[in-house]
């Protein structure tokens, strides 16, 4: 009985010690990314439908612009009717452009060229609700210029090595990518992939700031 | 006993963290790059081009799986039966372009290259033909596109074209040039091989007859490129403002292709925040019970 309170009060302190740290790095942790999750959760805006506004022939001098700009610049955003949602695009699929918003795939093109477009986002903040939409429902991407309108032709979950998603196509497509299953948490071994097709492209009359 | 408890629900939660990445071993690397007929410096060196390393892969099977389908004979038919090609006709597509079927190791890659190669074949045609006049051969023409793919400069391509605007006009001419329009090809001249890193070993223009000259480019590692034979005839004529437009226009293929999607893996689209934000606050909230049975324990 003699040694014993000597050994507890250090098996005590020890156990204290360990519970401090948990306490701290545990808030820290829980803080850090709590903050980000909130940041993604925030990056949607709610979408009051568009104006209608006189339809454009082309997008000129959209290209050079848009095509070429570095990483994590703003370069407009993703409208969902459906979901009223709107979500600002980034350039780049980088961890700092997804976290704000959804990402513009670099080397994939920009809306009023002839190309495939390719956007991401998480399915866990941005496109939270992406579970929701169905083939025929619109997608518009809004530049400061114009609004691409486009109609969901194809809805499908591939693997997330599949490699024939990031390819160039003949005619010119929007390809919508996040991950599957739509869980909060979790491993996400497959990819949802949204194919749509632009059926219209406005002229902004009021550009968005 | 009881903060033993507490600690066990520490260690428990500590252990729920995400694991570091298992990382792929040496000997795995070794092991699969010979049976696709690498080294290991290969497969890095193939990773390094869409800015990988093994690092990024956190099993064999994943990476693997990345790489894609390694060629053997079988493989190769479907694919020249996909494309409606025979052997023959594969190795002229790419022969083209300076390259053979031996250079592919992934059914992936060759298959993109032949969509890309067919729809450019024709282009890729003219440019050999008129630069082969030059005395460049395919192989040239191929390190001549692939040192332009290598660049860095992401404007390269609007620079290319700003210049090949400016030679436009001297195309439809005929030389002999005046001193003045001399001049103006010189700076261009000067600023393609600016624009394209390159540098040129240039002998006296003016001893240019019926024999030609030799220019010779080199990188500027001092890593020849080109050997390119010029008569005077081919001087005073609009012959090698041409040339030059095929040049550039084989940079901007070189620039094009380096810029195409080339089916990669899809970006990783499931946010940990939300995951780390629980597992942060389980991790403190356990803290919190533990510190207060070591607490209450106390009296």
């Amino acid at each position: 009985m003699n040694g014993k309170p000597a050994q507890f009060s250090w098996g005590r302190r020890a156990a204290q010690w360990a519970a401090l740290w948990a306490i701290v790095i545990g808030a820290a942790t829980a803080g850090w990314n709590g903050y980000w999750y909130t940041v993604g959760r925030m990056a949607v805006k709610r979408d009051a439908p568009a104006p209608s506004s006189p339809p454009a022939a082309s997008l000129p001098a959209e290209r050079s612009a848009q095509k070429d700009a570095p990483l994590g610049v703003y370069l407009g955003e993703l409208a969902i009717p459906k979901l009223g949602a709107a979500i600002p695009v980034y350039e780049g699929v980088r961890e700092q452009e997804l976290r704000r918003g959804v990402g513009h795939y670099p080397a994939s093109d920009w809306p009023g060229e002839k190309g495939h477009v390719v956007l991401s986002g998480h399915r866990d903040t941005v496109f939270r609700r992406f579970g929701e939409l169905e083939i025929g429902d619109a997608l518009i991407i809004r530049t400061d210029r114009a609004a691409i309108h486009y109609r969901i032709v194809n809805i499908r979950i591939v693997d997330d090595d599949d490699r024939t998603v990031l390819v160039e196509k003949a005619r010119p497509t929007l390809t919508v990518t996040t991950c599957y299953p739509f869980r909060l948490i979790g491993r996400a071994p497959k990819r949802c992939i949204v194919t749509a097709r632009p059926v219209r492209v406005d002229a902004l009359a009021f550009p968005r700031g | 006993m009881r903060q033993w408890l507490g600690m066990a629900v520490l260690v428990a939660v500590f252990a729920s963290f995400p694991a570091g990445a298992a990382a792929i071993s040496r000997s795995e690397l070794e092991q699969y790059a010979e049976s696709v007929g690498w080294t290991v410096s290969d497969l890095l060196d193939y990773l390094d081009r869409y800015g990988l390393t093994a690092a990024d892969f956190r099993t064999m099977d994943e990476l693997k799986q990345w790489l894609g389908t390694p060629i053997t004979d079988e493989r190769l038919h479907a694919v020249l039966r996909r494309h409606g090609l025979t052997v023959e006709e594969l190795e002229a597509l790419l022969g083209q372009f300076g390259e053979t079927v031996q250079d592919y190791t992934f059914v992936e890659d060759l298959d993109r290259a032949i969509r890309f190669y067919s729809q450019h074949n024709a282009a890729m045609q003219q440019i050999n033909d008129l630069l082969g006049v030059l005395g460049m051969t395919e192989q040239e023409v191929r390190a001549f596109t692939r040192h332009i793919a290598s660049l860095d400069d992401p404007q390269v391509a609007e620079r290319l074209l700003a210049l090949r605007e400016r030679l436009r006009p001297f195309a439809e001419t005929e030389g002999p040039w005046t001193d003045e329009e001399r001049h103006k090809l010189r700076a261009m001249w000067e600023e393609g091989l600016r624009l394209l890193e390159l540098k040129a070993d240039v002998p006296d223009i003016k001893t240019a007859g019926a024999k030609p000259i030799h220019v010779r480019l080199y990188t500027r590692q001092g890593e020849k490129v080109a050997d390119i034979a010029i008569t005077r005839e081919m001087l005073t004529s609009g012959y090698i403002v041409r040339a030059g437009e095929k040049g550039i226009d084989a940079g901007l293929l070189a620039v094009e292709m380096k810029g195409k999607m080339y089916g990669e893996k899809l970006p990783e689209t499931a946010s940990p925040y939300l995951a780390y934000t629980l597992a942060g606050l389980m991790l403190a909230s356990a803290g919190f019970l533990l510190y207060r049975r070591v607490g209450r324990l106390k009296g």
